[in-house]
């Protein structure tokens, strides 16, 4: 009997392929914009909506979420109908998938360009856009369960694995972070404070980077590779222990991006002794990728394909084995809040993620278009000008990120700090700042030569959108057959494979955030913090609608270095009313935990404030910071106080009673203060600017510990 | 009572030992599976995401065996 003929949907997989190459484009110039405001920030031209506070998160989204993304979804829509032998489960379904998420990412960029956000790294999206997030996840996680259901093939390839863990996954992960109560329709108050709010972040941003950036693309990996080399996979029994052993490990190792923080020690020791072990499984992936090529090297040296690939999956080994380095104690007393990690970043994006997005775009559209690549001279200049472009990308901010970090930690023989000016240890590394933004820009240079290619490619090539194949309908197989292993027989069963994997990500997640969240020991109070006032609140909203968090840290790890510089190191205690917390993960400027306390090393009065917003480089010449001077001129919106309180109270806030309705006669009462005081200094500035509020709340940070007295109480007046 | 027992929770120090315990148990249960496909399997399943002749070949000889 013939077997029935159906037909392959290519058309969704070129759709999701030009908006990878197109997102692709945008978010890294975004990023080399971004790059060359380090050298020149006059290069923000004083308006809100290009600073460096606004499009770093529009570049880092850009790449993981638009580049990457459709990346992976072009990856999967084309596997996983050859590997299930079945058209994807609905074309309305696939069709809705890629234009919901287009659309998230134009309003992702728009919101993000307003200043809308909430000022959690890689889960800015405010929550309008979050739910519209979770929808169109679940889009793609039906289309793709209903194809793996209704396959022809008995058995579902490792690539699939990895596919339905990083749906689950990432469901999982976004939906827990995301939960906020809305104040407006485009502001929100995360549920968790301080410390809990920083350990769910991380614990959502390290497994965005496991989940998202990792998982799918080991999936396309395992098919892609194979398919470009024409070599089966080296071992599939690695690719089981590949596998589990990799998303059991991946989700504990959050903590490390909070180490010498004030979470927890437990919570930190577990971070780092996971995130050692990971080095295995990450290794093990590799070493199956690697081998794959065994016998095939000569392939390597001729063919574009393989050579991205092949340096895809090395960059991968790197930055997997550069990653637990990091996660040692003491390495991460020099690497974090440095540029190092913006150099470890950039290996696994452009490297790993960049690299194999090319290798298989390089493949897939001349099979798509039946055709041979235009110009496979023009695709090796694209590869090396990548490589360069990697190599002077990251080499350049390790050898900065060390400078600096031993800048941070120098005494001299009198045991002063070396270089008290914070400013100083940011002009040295200019020159690497500068180095990088080459290396980016080669990068991207690579790039264009490779959609020039593939756009030629495509007008020599004749396309197909409905390709047909034939396979025999699958016969249900029933139990486990005598002789055949149980994963083997899990491997029939996509629902429950769904379910394993979901109970291993959950331990992982539970043991660590559980406990967190109900231990009372893990944060001990401290009487004197209180909540802040209705001016305060405002301007710490600005602050992370300006997205200074994306500079400035928030946390002063408990070093003598630290604390020479900064002050008090930081405590648990200090964070509880902060939703969300700002600890921020480098420091582009210095820390600002301990900005308003009067007597620490750091303290400015409110005039020196006002005009470093204004204009930075007026005080500091060398100054790298933007300038704010809209908060100058923008009015204070303080229709939103009463809604904000109520939502604190929710939150636990301990606001008084009824105190929404009176907020804004306090809130005016310090604004006018701070205003006549600037008045005193020859400043004309009215109370009702945003500026006031944002002067407050810096006046407010790190002074609640050197109070004497008891913590703030509400209304104002009553701390007479 | 749950919750009650959760923050009290004594000796968070061992949350260490212990994770590190539930995952060699895991990961030996998993290596355990792995190591128990015979090599001829193992060759024959690499090939996969290769051919489709290979495959529809695997998927009736998998068909039949059920
Ligand atoms: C591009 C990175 C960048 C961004 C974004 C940024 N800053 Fe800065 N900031 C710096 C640098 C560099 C310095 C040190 C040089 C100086 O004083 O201007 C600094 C210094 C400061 C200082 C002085 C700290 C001290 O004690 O010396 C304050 C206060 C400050 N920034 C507040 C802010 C606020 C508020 C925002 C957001 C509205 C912000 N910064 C955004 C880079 C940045």
């Amino acid at each position: 009997m013939e077997n029935p003929t159906f037909y392959y949907d290519n058309k969704i997989v070129k759709s999701f392929a030009y908006a990878t190459l197109f997102w692709g484009v945008i978010g890294m110039l975004v990023g080399l914009y971004a790059a060359l405001q380090f050298i020149w920030p006059g290069l923000t031209f004083n308006i809100p909506y290009t600073t460096f506070g606004r499009i770093r998160p529009i570049h880092t989204n850009a790449v993981i979420f638009a580049f990457v993304g459709n990346g992976m979804f072009t990856g999967i829509y084309y596997s996983l109908q050859r590997l299930t032998k079945a058209r994807m489960f609905n074309d309305v379904l696939s069709k809705v998938h890629f234009w919901g998420w287009q659309l998230i990412i134009v309003l992702a960029a728009l919101s993000f360009a307003f200043g809308i956000t909430t000022g959690k790294e890689y889960a800015e999206l405010e929550w309008p856009i979050d739910i519209l997030v979770a929808l169109i996840w679940v889009v793609f996680g039906w289309n793709m369960l209903g194809t793996i259901i209704k396959r022809r093939t008995q058995h579902i390839y490792v690539a699939i694995w990895f596919y339905i863990a990083t749906f689950v996954t990432v469901a999982i992960l976004h939906i827990v972070n995301s939960i906020a109560i809305p104040v407006s329709l485009f502001k929100s108050y995360p549920i968790y404070a301080g410390v809990q709010d920083a350990l769910v972040q991380w614990w959502y941003g390290h497994n965005a980077v496991a989940f998202f950036l990792t998982t799918p693309y080991l999936g396309l990996m395992y098919y892609f590779l194979p398919k470009a080399a024409n070599r089966p996979v080296y071992s599939y029994k690695l690719s089981i222990i590949h596998f589990w052993a990799l998303i059991f490990l991946y989700i504990w190792a959050g903590p490390h991006h909070l180490l010498y923080s004030s979470l927890p020690n437990w919570a930190q020791s577990l971070g780092v002794v996971f995130s050692i072990m990971l080095i295995a499984p990450s290794w093990g992936g590799m070493v199956n990728g690697l081998l794959t090529l065994r016998g095939a090297w000569d392939k390597v040296r001729e063919d574009p394909v393989l050579k991205f690939m092949v340096v895809a999956v090395t960059a991968y080994g790197m930055s997997t084995f550069e990653g637990p380095m990091m996660s040692l104690k003491s390495v991460n007393a020099i690497s974090h809040f440095t540029d190092w990690t913006v150099g470890h970043a950039h290996i696994g994006a452009l490297g790993w993620n960049g690299f194999l997005t090319f290798g298989m775009l390089y493949w897939l559209i001349p099979v798509l278009f039946n055709t041979k690549i235009y110009s496979k001279k023009l695709a090796n200049t694209h590869f090396w000008l990548g490589t360069l472009g990697i190599i002077m990308y990251a080499v350049p901010l390790y050898w900065g990120a060390i400078t600096q970090a031993l800048m941070w930690k120098e005494f001299t023989p009198e045991g002063m700090l070396r270089y008290p000016n914070f400013l100083e240890t940011v002009t040295q590394i200019i020159p690497m700042y500068a180095t990088r933004a080459i290396g980016g820009g080669l990068y991207i240079t690579g790039v264009l030569f490779g959609v020039v290619n593939i756009i030629k490619t495509v007008k020599t090539g004749k396309f197909v959108g409905d390709e047909a194949a034939s396979a025999p309908a699958l016969v249900k197989a029933g139990g486990k057959a005598a002789g055949e292993s149980t994963h083997r027989w899990l491997e029939r069963k996509p629902v429950l494979f769904m379910i394993l994997a979901v109970v291993v990500i959950l331990i992982g997640g539970l043991i660590e955030i559980v406990p967190m969240y109900l231990i009372r020991s893990n944060i001990p109070t401290i009487s004197s913090v209180g909540p802040y006032t209705p001016l305060e609140l405002h301007g710490r909203d600005i602050y992370v609608r300006e997205g200074c968090y994306t500079c400035h840290s928030q946390m002063i790890r408990p070093f003598r270095s630290e604390t020479e510089r900064y002050g008090e190191y930081s405590k648990a205690g200090e964070f509880v009313y902060d939703h969300p917390f700002q600890w921020g993960s480098k420091r582009n400027g210095p820390d600002l935990a301990r900005e308003g306390v009067v007597t620490g090393r750091q303290y400015k009065p409110n005039s020196w404030h006002y005009q470093h917003m204004l204009n930075p480089q007026a005080l500091n010449v060398q100054s790298i910071m933007p300038s704010f001077k809209w908060l100058i001129s923008n009015k204070l919106d303080i229709s939103t106080t009463a809604r904000k309180v109520k939502v604190m109270q929710f939150l636990g806030v301990p606001y008084p009673e009824g105190y929404d309705k009176i907020a804004n006669q306090d809130l005016i009462k310090q604004a006018t203060e701070i205003s006549e005081n600037l008045k005193a200094s020859g400043i004309q500035c009215d109370p009702d600017k945003e500026i006031i509020a944002v002067i407050a709340y810096l006046q407010r940070l790190g002074t609640d510990i050197t109070r004497t007295g008891p913590a703030v109480s509400f209304p104002l007046s009553s701390n007479k | 009572m749950l919750r009650q027992f959760l923050q009290n929770l004594q000796g968070v120090d061992v949350y260490g030992i212990l994770s590190t315990l539930i995952f060699f148990v895991f990961f030996s249960i998993v290596a355990y599976q792995a190591m128990k496909i015979k090599k001829e399997d193992d060759r024959k399943y690499c090939r996969f995401p290769l051919d489709d002749e290979d495959q529809d070949i695997q998927n009736d000889q998998d068909n039949k065996k059920n």
